[in-house]
């Protein structure tokens, strides 16, 4: 099913078709360990696990940057069944009629690792000191419409809001809105908690953690309180995860190769076919909240006017990126929303800006753009143009640009490649200087990125495509202010038309595929399309 | 030395042009949070200023902290510092006690087979990138014997590979410049004088000729020995070894400056202990040296 959904004479429409069934198949429980559903899970056993980013403090109130520890040290208020829905966790709630008040039932017997038992106080603390205007929490505009927090008993939490937010319910789920014990929190005070000590509800405690080498979480002995959805509602079958951190693709692949680890993520993508073939490993890849983009300076000319951009989109073609830049793992994007997200997709931007050098080239004549000298390239305003387009040396990005200077060479757009360190893309990026860029998220929340990447509030900061609509930002704020999902997820798809369909700021590339090479010898895990971090309680190791 | 090693990796990392308020507060902060970041990274204040805070908080031994993972500069520098020196010192070790023989015997047996052989080798050794061959070793001993641990720490088996592919690069070069040097002595008059008398030729290249040959070896391991964290960098991030080579890259990779202007100043200052320790081996191999010096 991959190998046709990235042969690249297939439409983008079949391609997204495909993606999705990729989608499910991967979000199927433990589909790719077939042997988990056959034995019995066994007690014990350190999971080494290679992670391809560094693990960092594990405190989200000094740091935006997470490791996978994170997921499994605290527990969040509400999380997310594998089908993408919000379900308690911590806590059931409800929601009043007009959706100003947000009552939490905290669930009983619930306790920290210290031992205290979870109360609405602790909650309560969390709210404070996300919102805290001296404190450095990367969200705190998550939890903006947030009036008042109060505790009515020991399990009871009442959040006022200053006006309905249907998106509060999605930062509380993230790992982001962990609750902590907040007595061991000022033990220790914001710089060494999340260092030298954590202290979650969560199915896993920190044992050791030594930058540049490893992190090693074990076993809550005390843990019973899983989400409904999860098989194991006791304590985790492991004894402790031990992750490392490798740098480099290919060490990170000779790892498990060799036997020195027992999961590893993204590994070398040119080797992903070739590990499928292994019979000691369990290769998923998935869909994850992810995508790669293209931006134009929308404030300077001729990128101001939309029919030039409308031209760059009708010249990209999505699927010898994904094939020969990302050795097929990866789906073409229609859209800044990964198609899985059903609720806020918008299926008909599949069909926006098709692949047409023709009418790519009549959008540029209309903006005024022909070659008139015969040299096979556009002249603006009766000179030659050459817009730049800014990379970092990142080879993805670096071939990314040289395939997209190649397509938009075929209409006659003659784009100057910059390759510089980040700092000085993120400098030039902030000061306007640029014509083209390229960006990237990973987030389990595509809806906040519209707001973060297109309220012309947010420009120059987020808003780096410097698109200025008004259509776009009262949609934008009817979605920070909706009260019910639904209503939320309508404004996104409105934004979709617009953005997607029509002001081309933005042109989604691609969405990456998040691959997981597992040890046969490792049960139970189900990495889920919707969330960052897989859980562990379901994990066991074959001895 | 000491002080102006601290200042110009101080300035320089104040001239690139990374916001660490961002690295705290995260992309999709306010301008009011980063500043408070700022602030509260005392980057607010003139650069002078802050040079002075710090050097007076390294004078303490307070490098500071890393925004990355938290964890104190010196302590991150303390745990990472043993194990790039034991890397480095296995990989000189097992590079010189190899290659100074290996240049010996390619001297003595000038233009022969074995001297050509040798120097193959060496060729060879500068030619082939490490981390190159550390993919391979590993692909081998690791992948496909199973003989040894392809990445991380914890036994004398994990510094097998890490080992070995750091010390080929300097087996290579000791091996051409023990073999060039040698032959520069063999050369000389006194030698000619020495085999007149009578000599056997072992004596002659191991007893008189080695002594005056082993200078400029002497400069090329103070050189090495101050380049080890540099030269350990790949290897360190191939073989997943927890080392300082391995913490500076990760430390530039994330622009955790703190760390990155810690890990600089202890290098400089390094280096300047490798040219001490050099200087001071010279007048072991040649007493004149530490003769000329006390007069």
């Amino acid at each position: 099913m991959l190998t046709r959904a990235h042969d690249s004479r297939l439409t983008r429409r079949s391609f997204l078709r495909s993606a999705a069934l990729t989608a499910g198949a991967a979000m199927g429980p433990i589909a790719a360990v077939p042997r988990a559903a056959q034995a019995q899970p066994a007690r014990g056993g350190t999971l080494r696990y290679g992670l391809a980013a560094e693990p960092r403090r594990m405190n989200q109130l000094n740091t935006t940057w997470m490791t996978d520890a994170t997921q499994h040290l605290y527990d969040r208020l509400l999380t997310r069944a594998p089908d993408g829905t919000y379900v308690p966790h911590l806590a059931s709630w409800t929601i009043s009629a007009d959706k100003l008040t947000w009552t939490f039932r905290l669930r009983p017997g619930v306790r920290f690792h210290d031992g205290d038992p979870l109360t609405s106080e602790a909650v309560r603390w969390w709210f404070e000191q996300a919102r805290d205007p001296k404190g450095f929490y990367g969200f705190k505009g998550q939890y903006a419409g947030v009036q008042s927090v109060e505790t009515r008993d020991d399990l009871t939490v009442v959040v006022k809001m200053k006006n309905p937010d249907a998106g509060l319910g999605f930062i509380l789920y993230t790992v982001y809105s962990s609750i902590h014990n907040p007595k061991t929190y000022e033990q220790h005070g914001k710089d060494a908690y999340g260092v030298k000590a954590v202290d979650g509800t969560g199915p896993f405690k920190l044992k050791e953690f030594t930058p540049g080498d490893k992190l090693v979480i074990e076993r809550n002995d005390r843990y019973g309180w899983a989400p409904a959805f999860v098989k194991n509602q006791g304590p985790p079958y492991l004894d402790a995860i031990t992750y490392r951190h490798f740098a480099d693709d290919t060490s990170r692949t000779a790892a498990i190769e060799a036997g020195d680890m027992d999961i590893v993520v993204q590994p070398n993508l040119a080797d992903v076919d070739r590990l499928r073939q292994n019979p000691q490993f369990t290769v998923i890849s998935k869909p994850m909240p992810a995508t790669r983009t293209v931006y134009f300076n929308s404030e300077i000319k001729p990128w101001s006017d939309k029919r030039v951009r409308q031209a760059m989109a009708h010249a990209i073609q999505r699927g010898p990126i994904i094939e020969k830049l990302l050795f097929k793992q990866g789906v073409p994007a229609s859209s800044i929303v990964p198609p899985f997200f059903k609720d806020m997709y918008l299926e008909e931007a599949a069909n926006y800006f098709p692949y047409d050098i023709r009418k790519a080239k009549e959008l540029l004549a209309a903006a005024g753009l022909q070659d008139k000298d015969g040299d096979g390239f556009v002249e603006f305003e009766g000179k030659p143009w050459e817009p730049e387009m800014l990379v970092t040396a990142v080879s993805e990005l670096v071939q990314l640009a040289q395939v997209l200077q190649a397509q938009a060479a075929r209409i006659g757009i003659k784009v100057k490649i910059a390759q510089l360190d980040a700092e000085s893309v993120n400098a030039r990026t902030l000061k306007g200087e640029f014509s083209i860029l390229t960006g990237y998220y990973l987030w389990d929340g595509p809806d906040t990125m519209f707001d973060w990447w297109l309220h012309s509030g947010n420009i120059p900061s987020t808003n780096r495509s410097r698109t200025r609509d008004p259509m776009v930002d009262a949609l934008i704020e009817k979605m920070r202010r909706a009260g019910t999902l639904e209503e939320r997820y309508g404004a996104v798809k409105d934004l979709q038309k617009i953005v997607h369909g029509d002001l081309a700021t933005v042109l989604p590339m691609y969405h990456p595929l998040d691959i997981y090479v597992i040890s046969k010898k490792v049960h139970g895990y189900a990495p889920n399309s919707f969330t960052l971090y897989p859980r562990m309680h379901d994990v066991w190791i074959e001895k | 030395m000491v002080l102006v090693i601290s200042a110009v990796v101080f300035v320089t990392m104040r001239l690139i042009p990374v916001d660490p308020a961002e690295l705290v507060v995260g992309p999709y902060a306010t301008a009011d949070q980063r500043e408070l970041a700022r602030r509260s990274l005392g980057l607010d204040q003139p650069v002078l200023v802050q040079y002075g805070i710090y050097l007076q908080s390294a004078l303490r031994g307070d490098l500071g902290r890393s925004i990355k993972s938290g964890k104190e500069v010196t302590l991150l520098i303390r745990d990472t510092l043993p194990n790039t020196l034991m890397l480095g010192g296995l990989a000189l070790a097992l590079a010189y006690l190899i290659a100074i023989p290996i240049g010996v015997v390619a001297a003595m047996r000038q233009n022969t087979a074995l001297d050509q052989g040798a120097m193959a080798f060496a060729l060879l050794g500068i030619a082939v990138p490490n981390f190159w061959l550390g993919l391979l070793l590993i692909l081998v001993f690791s992948v496909s014997l199973r003989w040894l641990p392809a990445t991380g720490s914890g036994g004398w088996q994990h510094l097998v590979l890490p080992t070995i592919t750091l010390g080929l690069q300097y087996t290579a070069i000791v091996a051409r410049m023990t073999r060039s040097s040698v032959l520069e002595v063999l050369r000389q008059d006194y030698i000619r004088a020495l085999r007149a008398k009578g000599l056997v030729e072992r004596q002659v290249v191991y007893v008189h000729a080695l002594r005056n040959a082993v200078i400029p070896i002497i400069s090329l391991l103070g050189l090495h020995m101050s380049g080890v964290v540099g030269g350990a960098v790949i290897v360190e991030t191939v073989f997943a070894w927890p080392g300082m080579g391995r913490l500076l890259v990760n430390s530039i990779i994330g622009r955790d400056y703190p760390v990155v202007q810690g890990v600089l100043t202890l290098l400089g200052i390094a280096v300047l202990l490798a040219n001490l320790l050099a200087d001071a081996l010279y007048t072991v191999a040649d007493p004149r040296i530490k003769y000329s010096a006390q007069r």
